[in-house]
Parts: C-alpha cells; sequence; structure tokens
C-alpha cells in the first residue's frame, strides 16, 4: 500500500440523508453508465458508477453534473432502484454553492427572478400566445387551469401547439382559466441550476397564483412543469391536483366529452418524454389518444417507454450549448424514421424543438407533432 | 394412520426423496404434473463441476423410481385437495388422461403419422414435437403422450384425425381415456415442486426476443446437449453459422429489485460451466458479464480458476444495453475494474435468466394450507423445522420449492425432507422381493429364442423370419420364434407359457436394449419360475435396425450374429441370486456438533438404537461459539438448547469426551470400539467431525485496531464502545490451498447490519459478495441501504496480501475506485475460514477419501453429496466442506434418511454380480485386490484372501486382472461367458468385422442412443456388453484379433463419470500394455482403440463405428491373416 496516494475514507461527505442513502445502496454494477445516452451514443462523457463510488467513499466525485439531462434512463434499468438524478441533483446543489454552477443555468436564473422565464423574454408578452385563440370556454377564473409554461408562452412554434390544447378543452366544453402574463417559470430552471431557496419562494408565489384563480386541477403542457408540480410542490404545501395535458385528454375521450372524429390515414410513431414517462409513467395516455383517431396506425420504434432516449432537452441541457453533431436528438429523429412513420409525435415542447432541429440539421422528411395538434385538426367540436 | 407419503413434483429433488422413502420401506405416491419425470435437470446437458453428463446420471434414477414396487407414478397429476393433519392426511388428485396405455413400446410409430407440428417445451421450443410424443428420448414413464390441447381429434381442432391410433402396432392409444381421481391417504407430505425461469423478454434492455442470438441459458444447454435440437452443434440459430464471440449476461432477473431481489445460486457456476463447454467446441472468444461470482460450492472456485485459465474473459459489469444492429448483437457495458465504457459486438449472447418460484406454487400452498415468503417460494420453518418443515405439521419442503437451489443442495434437502416425514409413518414395509424358482437350470441348456418385429422398427429392416429359421439352427435352441411385440403384456405373457411348455431353461430375446427392457424380460422369467439371470437380450433394434435402415441384408447377418452371441452366452450362464447380507439396525454418529446432533436426533426418531460419539465434554461443536445465526438472525444458543434437547427427546445415546478407536466391518455390519473400550456394532455410520477455524496468518501492529476473528467477535459480544468496524473476508479462504468457505460473506453482513443499526460505522472488504443463500442477498441490499460500506479487492490475489491493519485503520486498494483507501477502524474482524481436522483413525479405517482440500470426500458431487465412498458411510457437515448452519442441518438430515434407507431392511440386495475365488487355483498374488476400487478384497500375500460381498460393487476389475486362468470369476460376465461371444461373433468374416466392448452404464448407453436418434453408421460391428470396462482382459483381446476380428474397440465411461470409483483407469493402463504388446507383435496399432463414449454420445458412438470401419475396409484380408498368425502363442494375461 505504499507510495500510493492514499485517501481516507470519510462517512458524513453527503449531508443529505435521503441521497447518502441512495448513494451507498449502490452495488456498482455499472448498468447506469452503461444506459445513459450520453455515453451510449457519443462515447463515454459522464460515469455516474464511478462517481457513486467515489462519493460512497467520501471522494470527491469527479463528475460533471451538469451534463445529466435527468432523463433517468439509468434509473429504469438500476436494479437496485438507487435514484442517481437525486444523487446528480445534490451534486449540483453543492456546485451551486460553491459558485461553479454554469454561467448559463445562472443566467437563466436571473431571467426567471426578472422576467418569470428563463429565456429573458418579456414577463408583459407572456400572454401574446393567446392571440387568435379559438377557445369559447376559456374563463376569468375556472376549476380548471391550463398552465402553459415558460417556452409554450413564447416560441412561436409552440404556441400553436399551446392554442391546439385549448382550442381541444374548449371542444370537450371544458371550462378553464389561464395566467397570461401573471404566469411565472414553474421553478424547474432554477431547481436544474442548484438553487433552492428562490426555488421556494416560487413555487409559494405559484400556489398562490393558482389559488386565485380557483383552481383545484392544474394542467401542464410541458412534462418538465408537470414533474415539479407533481413531486416538488407537495413538499411546499400544494394539495391541489396536477395532470399532465396527454392524462386530461384520454379522460375526456374515455368519458367520451371529446370526440374525435376527423380521419386521420397516416402513419405515427411516438416519443415518450423523459419526464413524462420515466418519472411519472405516463405511458399508456399518449399512444390511447394517438390510437382513438380512426385511420391512424401507430408504430413504435425500438427504445420506447423506459428505455425512450433523451432528446437532449431535459435537466436544463436544453438552455446550454450541445454541439449540433452530439445530440441525443439526433439519433432519436433517425430511430423515429427507421419505423416508417410518417410523423413523430411527442407531448413535450422541448423535444418538439430539439427533434425538430435534429430533423432540419440531417435533412429528414419527418414531421414532428404534439399530439394536441394531431388531436386537434381530427377532433369535432361541440 | 398411514404408511404412506405424497411427494408432489417429479424432478430431481422429488424423485431423491421418493427412492429414499421407498427404499426406508415408505410407500410413496410421486405426483408430477408434466408427462414424464426428471425435471430440469433431464434437460441440462452437462453439470457443474463435475461435467457429468447430466441425464446420464439422472436417468438411472429415474429408472429405478419407475421399478421400485413401493412407488406409485402420477403422472399429469394435480393435488386437488387435502384434508386431515399430520401422520394422516386424505389428499385428492386429479390425473389428466395421457390417452395411451402402459402397452404402449415405444416404438415411436405413431410420431410419423401425426399431422401436428408443435414447439417441443423440453427444447424450450428450439425443437419441434407432435401432438403425440415423448418430451425426451430417455423419457420414463416411457410410454409417450397426447397433447389433447393440439390433438386434431378433441376440441377446438376437433376433425376427427385418428392417424396415431392406425400406426400404433399393439393398439395402445385411447381417446377414451378419463380423467382420474385419486384419493390418497397419506402421513406425510413432501413438497418438491422446483423452479422456473424468467422471462427474459420482460427486460426490454435485452432485446430478448427481438434477436434470434439472443438466447437464454437454457436454450443454450439444449443446443450443448448432443441429443438437442441441433444435436450439440454450437450454431446461431439465425443463419445456422458457427459463433465466434459469445457473452454471458448474468443476473438476468434476479438480483434485480425490478423482477427479484433474491439470488438464483447456480447461475455463476453453469455460466462457467457453459463458457468452458464452448472453449472446448473450439469457442476462443468467451465473456462472462458478472457482478459476483459466486463459486461457493466444492471445487467451484477451482472451476472459476479453469475457466480463467482456459482464456474466458470475466468483466465485472452489468451491461447496460444490448442491441442487435446489422452484424451482430451490440453489448454496452461499464467495465467497472477499469472504469471504461466500451461497446463490443458478440455473434451470440446467453442470458442467465432467475430461477423463480412457479406460478402455479401460489394455488398449491393455499390447497396444502401452507405459506408462502415474500420471495415467492415456501416459507420454512428454522428452529424447530430444521429448515424443510413448512408452516403446517406433517409437510415438508425441498430443493427449488423452497428457493433457488443446485442439485446437490436440492438433492440433500429431500432427502432430508424424507428422513422428517419417515417420522410420521406407522409401518415401514422395505422392499422385499421373494420368486419361488420352479425350474431346474442344472441339466442341459433348453434355449428358447424370442424375436421381436418391434412393429416395423426392426421388421421393417430385419428380416426376422430368417433370424428365426437361424436360430433354430444354433446349439441348445429348442424353440425360437418371432413376435410383433415382446415386451407388450401379451408378448411377455406368451414367453411365459412357452417358458412352461417348452420346458426351456435359458430365454433369449432378440428386440431392444437390456438396459431398458431387461427388467420386463427378467419379470417374465421369475413369474414362469425361471432364475431371472438366465436371460439374454440381443438388441437387434438400438444397436441394429435403427442404425443400418439402408442395410437390410447386413442388418439382417449382424442381427443373426447378435442372436447367436446372445444364444453362447445364454448356454453358459448359471442361474444365480440376488445377495442378501443382514444388517445390524443400528446407527453410529461421529461428531457432536450440529450436524451430528441432527443425524442422531433424526435416526433415533424413526427407532434406531443410535450412538452418537463426540470427543468433546460437551455437546454443540462450534455452533457453540455463535451468537446468532445469518442470515435470518436465529438465536444461536436457543436454536442448540432446543437441538440438544429433541436429542435427548428422541433417545440417542450420547458418548461424551470419547472417540472411536477402532472400526471394521461393511455396509449394514461395522464393529465400533470406543476409547472408553465399548464395543458397538452398527449397520450404518455418519462422519459429522466438523472442521476447525482457521489460524490467521497475518501481520499487524498491536493496539489500535483491535483485531478479532469472527468467532472471537461473536464470543466476546462486545466493542467496548468502538466506532468504526471494519470486516475483512476471505482470510484463509479462496487462495491456492482452498476454496469458499460459504458462512462468512453472510454472517459478515448479518453483524455488520447490526452494528450498523446501532448508529456505528461498518465497513466490509471482499472481494466478492457470495450472499447466495436464501434472504442473504436481501440482507446484503438492506445492508447497504443503511449505510454499510462495501470495499472489493481483487478476486485473484489472497486476502492476506492485500490488506494492511495498523495506524487506527485498515488500508486496502478498492478496485471499483481504482483508489487506495484508509478505513478508519477501531475493530477489524477478519472473517476466517474454516479447516478441514487433522485426522480421524476412523475415517482412516473406513476408507473414506479427502478431497484435495483435505475435508471428506462425498462418493458423487452432484448426487451423492452426502454418500461417503465407502458404502454404508455417510458424511454430514462441515466434515464434507465448509457450510453454514442451514446447509450442515440439511445435509446431517440427508445422511440420516440414507442410513435409514439401510437400517430400516433386515437385509441388504445387491446384484449378485460379486466375484468368486477359487482357492485351488488361486495364488494369492493379491493382484485383484490391488485394483479393485472399493477394497472389497482382503487378504494376504500368498497367505488368505477373500472377497468382501458387502463391500463389493461388481465392476469386474479384478478379474481382469488375474493371470490365472479361472481363479477368479464373476457370474453374469465369466471368461468363458465374454470368450463364446467374441467367437459369435467372429464366426463369419472376422476380417471385416469390428468387435466393440461397451460399458453398461455409459458406452453402451451412448450406443443406445444413437440408435434413438438414428444416426446412421456402418453394420460391420458387435458389441459385447460388460458392467465396466475394467472387465475387459488381456485374452478377450488377443482371442479377437486371433479370431481374426478387423479392429477391436474398447468403450467406456469419461474417466470422471465411471460408475465405479475410476474403475475405469484400469482400462486406460491395460489399454497402454495391450498396445505396447500389438505393436511388438507387429500388429497394426490403429487395430486396437480405447474411446471414451458418454451415454448422451451418440453421435460419438456412431462416428467411432463409422471410423473404424472405414479402417477395416482399407485393411486386406491377408494382412489381417497374417497379423492374427503373428499372435499365437501370445500369453492370455
Amino acid at each position: 500500500m505504499t507510495g500510493v496516494q492514499q485517501a481516507r475514507l470519510v462517512w458524513d461527505a453527503v449531508d443529505d440523508p435521503a441521497v447518502a442513502e441512495a448513494i451507498s445502496l449502490c452495488f456498482q454494477c455499472g448498468a447506469c453508465t452503461a444506459s445513459c445516452p450520453l455515453n451510449i451514443f457519443n462515447g463515454s462523457r459522464l460515469n455516474p458508477r464511478q462517481a457513486l463510488r467515489r462519493m460512497q467513499l467520501g471522494l470527491p466525485a469527479d463528475a460533471d453534473p451538469y451534463l445529466c439531462m435527468m432523463c433517468a434512463a439509468c434509473e429504469a434499468v438500476c436494479p437496485r432502484g438507487v435514484r442517481i438524478t437525486d444523487v446528480m441533483h445534490w451534486l449540483r446543489r453543492r456546485l451551486y454553492q460553491q459558485n461553479q454552477a454554469p454561467q448559463r443555468l445562472v443566467q437563466a436564473l436571473w431571467s426567471v427572478y426578472e422576467e418569470g422565464n428563463p429565456w429573458g423574454y418579456p414577463a408583459k408578452d407572456r400572454g401574446k400566445w393567446l392571440l387568435g385563440i379559438d377557445a369559447p370556454t376559456l374563463r376569468q377564473k375556472a376549476d380548471i387551469l391550463l398552465y402553459v409554461g415558460c417556452i409554450s408562452s413564447y416560441d412561436v412554434r409552440l404556441q400553436r401547439a399551446a392554442r391546439a390544447l385549448a382550442s381541444l378543452l374548449s371542444k370537450a366544453g371544458v371550462e378553464f382559466a389561464v395566467l397570461g402574463e401573471r404566469e411565472r417559470c414553474c421553478g424547474d430552471a432554477v431547481f436544474n441550476a442548484g438553487e433552492m431557496d428562490f426555488l421556494e419562494e416560487l413555487i409559494q408565489e405559484n400556489i398562490n397564483a393558482f389559488k386565485e384563480k380557483g383552481a383545484s386541477t392544474v394542467i401542464t403542457i410541458s412534462p418538465h412543469c408537470y414533474r415539479m408540480m407533481r413531486f416538488t410542490y407537495p413538499k411546499y404545501g400544494a394539495d391541489f391536483t396536477v395532470m399532465h395535458y396527454t392524462e386530461y385528454l384520454a379522460q375526456l375521450v374515455d368519458n367520451n366529452r371529446l370526440r374525435i372524429n376527423g380521419d386521420a390515414n397516416m402513419s405515427i410513431t411516438y416519443h415518450d418524454p423523459c419526464y413524462l414517462g420515466r418519472y411519472a409513467r405516463v405511458y399508456e395516455e399518449p399512444r390511447r389518444l394517438l390510437e382513438s383517431m380512426r385511420g391512424a396506425r401507430l408504430e413504435e420504434m425500438q427504445l420506447a417507454r423506459d428505455l425512450a432516449l433523451c432528446c437532449g432537452g431535459g435537466g436544463g441541457r436544453i438552455m446550454m450549448e450541445t454541439k449540433p453533431e452530439e445530440r441525443p436528438s439526433n439519433m432519436r429523429v433517425k430511430q423515429a424514421a427507421e419505423t416508417g412513420a410518417e410523423i413523430l409525435a411527442t407531448s413535450c415542447p422541448y423535444c418538439i424543438i430539439n427533434f425538430e432541429d435534429s430533423v432540419k440539421l440531417q435533412r429528414m422528411q419527418l414531421k414532428v407533432m404534439d399530439v394536441a395538434e394531431i388531436l386537434n385538426s381530427m377532433a369535432e367540436g361541440r | 394412520m398411514s404408511d404412506a407419503v405424497l411427494v408432489i413434483g417429479g424432478g430431481i429433488a422429488g424423485v431423491q426423496a421418493a427412492l429414499d422413502l421407498a427404499k426406508a420401506g415408505a410407500h410413496v405416491y410421486l405426483v408430477e404434473s408434466s408427462p414424464v419425470i426428471g425435471g430440469k435437470m433431464a434437460a441440462l446437458d452437462k453439470n457443474f463441476p463435475t461435467m457429468d453428463c447430466s441425464i446420464c446420471i439422472e436417468a438411472p434414477k429415474l429408472s429405478e423410481v419407475m421399478q421400485n414396487k413401493n412407488i406409485t407414478v402420477i403422472t399429469l397429476g394435480e393435488v386437488v385437495e387435502v384434508s386431515g393433519e399430520a401422520g394422516n392426511f386424505r389428499v385428492k388428485v386429479l390425473q389428466k388422461p395421457r390417452f395411451v396405455t402402459d402397452e404402449c413400446t415405444r416404438c415411436g410409430d405413431c410420431v410419423p403419422a401425426c399431422p401436428i407440428i408443435l414447439k417441443n417445451e423440453f427444447d424450450v421450443g428450439m425443437g419441434a414435437r407432435k401432438a403425440i410424443y415423448l418430451p425426451f428420448d430417455q423419457a420414463e414413464p416411457g410410454t409417450y403422450v397426447v397433447d389433447i390441447n393440439n390433438c386434431l381429434n378433441e376440441p377446438p381442432n376437433f376433425l376427427p384425425c385418428n392417424r396415431c391410433v392406425e400406426a400404433c402396432g399393439p393398439k395402445c392409444i385411447d381417446f377414451n381415456m378419463k380423467p382420474q381421481v385419486h384419493e390418497l391417504n397419506v402421513g406425510a407430505i413432501i413438497v418438491a415442486t422446483g423452479i422456473e425461469l424468467f422471462d427474459a423478454s420482460l427486460i426490454p434492455e435485452y432485446s430478448y426476443g427481438r434477436h434470434p442470438d439472443i438466447l437464454t441459458a437454457m436454450e443454450l444447454e439444449r443446443l450443448l446437449q448432443s441429443s438437442g435440437p441441433s444435436r450439440g452443434e454450437v450454431i446461431k440459430p439465425s443463419d445456422h453459422s458457427h459463433p465466434h464471440r459469445i457473452a454471458f449476461i448474468l443476473c438476468v432477473g434476479s438480483r434485480d429489485r425490478r423482477f427479484y431481489n433474491f439470488c438464483s445460486r447456480v447461475c455463476c457456476m453453469y455460466s462457467i460451466k457453459q463458457a468452458l463447454q464452448l472453449v472446448d467446441h473450439g469457442i476462443k472468444d468467451v465473456t462472462i458479464f458478472y457482478m459476483d461470482i459466486r463459486a461457493y460450492g466444492k471445487g467451484f472456485d477451482e472451476m472459476y480458476e479453469r475457466a480463467r485459465r482456459s482464456g474466458v474473459r470475466f468483466v465485472r459489469s452489468r451491461p447496460g444495453r444490448i442491441m442487435p444492429n446489422g452484424s451482430g448483437i451490440e453489448v454496452v457495458y461499464d467495465d467497472t475494474v477499469s472504469g471504461e465504457l466500451r461497446r463490443e459486438v458478440f455473434d451470440m449472447v446467453v442470458l442467465a435468466t432467475a430461477l423463480i418460484p412457479p406460478e402455479p406454487l401460489k394455488k398449491l400452498a393455499s390447497t396444502l394450507g401452507i405459506e408462502l415468503a415474500e420471495d415467492g417460494f415456501i416459507k420454512v420453518r428454522e428452529i424447530g423445522g430444521d429448515f424443510i418443515a413448512t408452516t403446517r405439521p406433517g409437510i415438508y419442503a425441498c430443493g427449488g420449492a423452497s428457493g433457488p437451489k443446485d442439485i446437490p443442495d436440492s438433492v440433500t434437502e429431500a432427502s432430508a425432507a424424507a428422513a422428517y416425514a419417515l417420522t410420521h409413518l406407522t409401518a415401514l414395509n422395505p422392499p422385499i422381493e421373494e420368486v419361488e424358482e420352479k425350474i431346474d437350470a442344472s441339466g442341459e441348456p433348453r434355449v428358447g429364442v424370442f424375436v421381436c418385429h418391434c412393429g416395423s422398427n426392426i421388421a421393417g429392416v430385419v428380416d426376422v423370419k430368417e433370424v428365426v429359421a437361424k436360430a433354430r439352427e444354433m446349439p441348445y435352441v429348442v424353440h425360437a420364434e418371432d413376435q410383433r411385440f415382446s415386451c407388450s403384456g401379451a408378448g411377455t405373457r406368451h414367453i411365459e407359457e412357452m417358458i412352461r411348455e417348452k420346458r426351456l431353461n435359458r430365454v433369449v430375446v432378440a428386440s431392444c436394449s437390456p438396459k431398458t427392457h431387461g427388467p420386463v424380460f427378467m419379470r417374465a422369467c421369475a413369474r414362469a419360475g425361471l432364475n431371472p439371470y438366465l436371460l439374454e437380450m440381443a438388441n437387434i433394434r438400438n444397436l441394429n435396425s435403427w442404425v443400418h435402415k439402408e442395410q437390410p441384408s447386413e442388418a439382417t447377418a449382424k442381427a443373426i450374429d447378435l442372436t447367436a452371441m446372445a444364444v453362447q452366452k445364454a448356454i453358459r450362464l448359471t442361474p444365480v441370486k440376488k445377495l442378501h447380507t443382514p444388517v445390524v439396525q443400528r446407527a453410529l454418529v461421529i461428531g457432536g456438533g450440529v450436524a451430528g446432533i441432527t443425524a442422531a436426533t433424526a435416526l433415533a426418531r424413526l427407532g434406531f438404537e443410535t450412538h452418537l460419539v463426540e470427543k468433546e465434554n460437551e455437546l454443540g461443536g462450534m455452533l457453540r461459539f455463535l451468537g446468532e445465526i445469518a442470515p435470518t438472525g436465529v438465536d444461536a444458543k436457543k436454536f442448540l438448547a432446543e437441538k440438544i434437547e429433541e436429542l435427548k427427546r428422541a433417545g440417542a445415546i450420547i458418548h461424551l469426551g470419547t472417540e472411536v478407536r477402532e472400526i471394521s466391518g461393511f455396509v449394514g455390519n461395522y464393529r465400533a470400539t470406543l476409547t472408553d473400550g465399548t464395543e458397538i456394532d452398527v449397520g450404518a455410520v455418519i462422519i459429522a467431525t466438523g472442521g476447525k477455524p482457521h489460524r490467521p496468518e497475518i501481520r499487524y501492529e498491536n493496539g489500535k485496531p483491535r483485531v478479532m476473528t469472527l468467532i472471537e467477535y461473536e464470543t466476546a459480544g462486545e466493542l467496548d464502545g468502538a466506532e468504526n468496524i471494519t470486516f475483512i473476508g476471505c482470510i484463509g479462504s479462496r487462495n491456492q490451498k482452498r476454496g469458499c468457505s460459504r458462512y462468512c460473506c453472510q454472517t459478515m453482513i448479518y453483524h455488520a447490519l447490526k452494528l450498523r443499526s446501532e448508529g456505528r460505522k461498518v465497513a466490509v472488504v471482499v472481494k466478492d459478495v457470495r450472499t447466495y443463500s436464501r434472504y442473504a442477498e436481501e440482507l446484503y441490499r438492506q445492508a447497504a441501504h443503511q449505510g454499510v460500506r462495501f470495499i472489493r479487492v481483487d478476486p485473484e490475489k489472497p486476502m492476506e496480501e492485500q490488506i494492511s491493519i495498523g495506524n487506527g485503520g485498515v488500508s486496502v486498494h478498492d478496485i471499483l475506485a481504482g483508489a487506495s483507501i484508509n478505513v478508519p477502524t477501531d475493530v477489524a474482524v477478519l472473517a476466517t475460514a474454516i479447516d478441514p481436522i487433522e485426522e480421524l483413525s476412523a475415517a482412516q479405517q473406513l476408507r473414506v477419501s479427502k478431497d484435495s482440500e483435505g475435508f471428506f470426500l462425498e462418493l458423487h458431487p452432484k448426487l451423492g453429496p452426502v454418500e461417503a465412498i465407502t458404502q454404508g458411510v455417510f458424511l454430514a457437515g462441515v466434515a464434507q466442506g465448509p457450510k453454514d448452519v442451514r446447509e450442515s442441518v440439511s445435509q446431517a438430515l440427508a445422511a440420516a434418511a440414507k442410513a435409514a434407507a439401510i437400517l430400516s431392511s433386515p437385509y441388504l440386495e445387491k446384484e449378485p454380480f460379486i466375484p468368486v475365488i477359487d482357492p485351488n487355483k488361486c495364488t494369492k498374488c493379491m493382484r485383484c485386490a490391488s485394483v479393485c476400487p472399493f477394497g472389497a478384497i482382503r487378504g494376504e500375500l500368498r497367505k488368505w484372501i477373500e472377497v468382501v460381498p458387502g463391500l463389493c460393487q461388481g465392476c469386474g476389475a479384478c478379474v481382469a486382472e488375474c493371470n490365472v486362468e479361472g481363479a477368479i470369476t464373476i457370474p453374469g460376465f465369466t471368461d468363458e461367458q465374454i470368450m463364446a461371444q467374441i467367437d459369435a461373433a467372429l464366426a463369419e468374416n472376422p476380417e471385416k468385422k469390428v468387435l466393440v466392448f461397451a460399458c453398461n452404464w455409459c458406452s453402451y448407453a451412448g450406443a443406445d442412443l444413437a440408435g434413438i436418434l438414428k444416426i446412421q453408421y456402418p453394420p460391420s460391428s458387435r458389441v459385447i456388453r460388460t458392467m465396466c470396462s475394467a472387465r475387459v482382459s488381456q485374452k478377450m483381446i488377443m482371442r479377437a484379433f486371433e479370431r481374426g476380428a478387423g479392429a477391436v474397440l474398447v468403450t467406456g465411461c469419461w474417466p470422471q463419470d465411471c460408475h465405479y470409483n475410476y474403475a475405469n483407469l484400469n482400462t486406460r493402463k491395460r489399454f497402454e500394455r495391450w498396445a505396447r504388446l500389438l505393436e511388438a507383435k507387429g500388429v497394426n496399432p490403429q487395430r486396437l482403440q480405447l474411446h471414451w463414449i458418454s451415454a448422451a454420445e451418440g453421435k460419438r458412438f456412431a462416428e467411432k463405428m463409422r471410423e473404424a470401419h472405414e479402417l477395416v475396409e482399407k485393411l486386406s484380408v491377408e494382412e489381417i491373416r497374417a497379423e492374427a498368425s503373428k499372435l499365437k502363442g501370445v500369453r492370455a494375461a
């Protein structure tokens, strides 16, 4: 043992007991590292197994947690059930405290603070997506609140999907409210940076805003907002029901409130967004919605559901620069095209952005659409 | 009140339990849900670590079950109702109809007639079968079965077909069979329902089912099996080409919280075994992906080492993705030792799927009123139940039913369950067969020859009428005829009538194999009043018509030769009787640890006078020093107190502070003298002398940390408020000399978890974590969850070289972090090996050998783990190898059951093939004694000599060694008989013939299998069967060459498979001598060959026959005659 630099085993290097427990549980099989999309498609980038080992021994983790897309592909295959994303987030928290968070995420944080969204769009423009909307059941206050989310509020492409959803709700006769200009970031961008104090403040504000609208059910467009509200908000006292729009629409179709009548005659493949699939296990509803369209043919990709490949947008990566050739979405759209489907459907704004970029970059024919958009064209008005 | 036991499940555990019970005199109902018995073991190709052919060692047990009068086999059966209580259960068993009667002759003519092609479940769907079928060739019962759900004669396919009915010669297909309900009264129930295999397609990231070259281990096992779907060729199912790069993935479905948390116990070893087999098949690039190699059993670590040396690559990693791509199958993995992420393309990927509880177990458990544990297997009681008793009195579980287990552990538990079940019975009726022999065979032989058509199986190729005509001309033949099915009820009754009517005193049946059908015709002889050993068979089906289909005239000539050989032997047969030796119905148990106590208790409970001898002044052995028993934390003190109480209640006679000074005798009759002068006569001996804790040779500075062994820690029980505790495994184990000590990982982890729960900081230093026992993997998970740190060192170097203790810590290089770590430590606890005891004179006197590590050697690592090589001596507990308490207890019970089987009968019966010495001719040179593998010949050079029938197993090695004409003979296989067979075989055209000696157990069975598989080969061979190849002597070889045989082949079991304790090593030695002799005389050395051919190697048998034929064809008749004449005057021995 001489001549080798020797570290002393440190027991209490991790201050969060839940995270410490997660680390300890790992038996070092390496399935996580070998299922991480960063590694499978881009060569070795992130070794969660090695990081966990070093943390078990109280050594520095030697891993960049900000590379992680929080897609939880590793957790889906972990035989010990280690919450690896919790560990990654803990590492982010620590780096943030040490002022070592990536500049882009810190900047996003300030944008949320100042304008209510991580992209730095003016807060006053947040309601612009409502222009030209066809939603007669939109109310000032309602039991149902449609939470649009930052990117869908501002991005011209994604506004279309948001309006399609609003229209679908109206077609089903659902009275709903929106926050409009008063809507602020759900907190995902803050959480991703590793900042926790401002996160709490933001969540409290949002909870109050929902209450003022009289909402008992919040419907989100983005799975990222959905995960935040479903799993993090309750820790801060939220008691409303959160549903992803695909869950809610599936209910409407099941209850025959929403009628899908048009003839689709198209082949579709569905991509499971990580935050909706692996985190919340919402796999069936989007598929059921697509299959409810007459003439629609659903083709599954080989890597679907638990194995779905992340588009690259999770964990705040959407804000950060990834070299065009290294984007997991490039691979994903190819996988989608391999099924022979004409349309790649998904239900996450980040996925749509990334997939459309990759389709353009690779000069492909594939059409990328939101489930709500597809459905709206086939749904019958009241 | 009942004398019967119900055994549920006909796999190896159920079969073993049934045999033990039946031998001890219980009546057994063996209920099996499938059409045949044998279970998963029958489907395996080879067993680890011995590389035994699986079916070869299982098949004799299966036929023993079928032939045992005390066992009633109910196949296609389901237990539907159980009422009553221990000692008096009433059970209803529903038996589905088979639609084929027991008259079935296994001719197989129905199969080609059936139009329905289905996947054969036995080949895990890789082979095909028909709707009428036999799952595998050696299946028992061998009656065909109709898969009614897929048959055209029944709904839902209803379309009256009846093609099989028309094809069936003996008319034994009966579609009117109805389900039957058996109402049984039994005293005890044993559940041996085994395991099921995990469905690998549930793990999407491994892509099973998406590419044909991603296989389960069972599928590979079938590919490796020479009678499997690819006839033993390892080919890629996708394109039938040979794979070059193969990956094995361990723990598929097990040790995975998504599916099953437990460890499946067997996968590491069978994967290593398969990897070695692949290397043998010439596949060089084999990789095993593992998390921990759990090579815990005897010889397992050695095999692991052998695999590494053979170039098998071991990668510590659980792959994250297995994805078919255009050129093969890509495996993405993180090599956890080098820390590199790799993606490699393999030609074939093998998934070691978990052993899981069968789905129907839930329903059965509720029918039986027993509980299942969280893992889905049957819950067993630890205190007062010895890990065998279920939650309902009178019902016991063994084998896979109470958690995944390998074959030896399953058969051990099966015997243990039998020992318990026997205690509930009121009466025992050991099987005794009495036949009245009315026919005097001493006069001139009167031979009757019966030539069987076997439908068209024989008659379709061989001119049966011609064989009968020629038989009539053979010496002493007074009657010859042909029969459609000799073995059918009508056929055997006719033989009986003919024996009486024609006053036959010798019977020759020319039909199929004596191995399968010998007993049928022997019983027919016995019923007619003729000594059954006056029967001889000519195997004109398996060895002839089935394998020479295209050469009917040659096959007819061969059939005539085979019949003539049988007649020549028959006229030289003498009536013999099975031997009966009296049994002293008392038992001796040496060693009063937990194994000895358990064994003695079980035997005393069964009513046998049992003497327990313990050299210390107190009972309990090593268990005295334990506090709690891992993994479940049973209170060791309470457990031991309970055990001693049970021993006393059972009434065993305890001799404390005493040892066995002298012991001699043989099975059924041993005499022991104890150190206090007491003399005891016993029928069986159990050695349970345990082991001793290893004394660590490890250097450390005194002071901090304190160092103690695990046993010292358990005894001390107090750590003086120590904060940091480090456990260190494999001290004295897993090195050049020693394998795994089995108990340590789970024990360390048990204590580590306990200390951790108290808030202390606990680390465990290991090579691999070997928590293979039931609930132990769950314990490991819990310990990790609670924060116990596991440090992993290089598995290839002794632990002692990898740690340094001192300066308040334990320093060690962790291979996973790739970093040297100093673990702050106040107390270091060393998990030391269990070493064998030095010497036991009683064992030496009993000729019980030791293994390479110094523990006592078992008869067979798979199927005879508790028997010593000396009959009537059994091994229990650590004496046979390191074990934990649970394993020791079940082995002790098993030893007791085996001993009980001997003791319960007033006398022992054995085959009469025991050599007889002619005192007038014998020179007492003791050569025969020197080759006896059982020490059954005793004496002093030139003074006296005797055969001890109790020790003799009948291989005949002694007779072949003797060079004094007629000094020693062995009934049934005398020189005279075999020489007459040689002469008959070579009477015509000897130069064109290949004379083959085949041993009964392997090579003859291999020849039979070639027939079953219809592997065609030239008809030049003539086979002479002996019990062991060691029976073949120089005299026979020389005679064959003198007579002008074209070639002579001696064939036998592979040395490790020998049924007579390596007797066939004599064959090898002698063969070398014969070869030298022939060469010296100028005989072409190629004309004499020695081949090892196992019972599974039908293909190899056929190949060797073909090669020998080609050789003979190349030689000219003149050459052979010239060489024959050179041999004149060579000494026969």
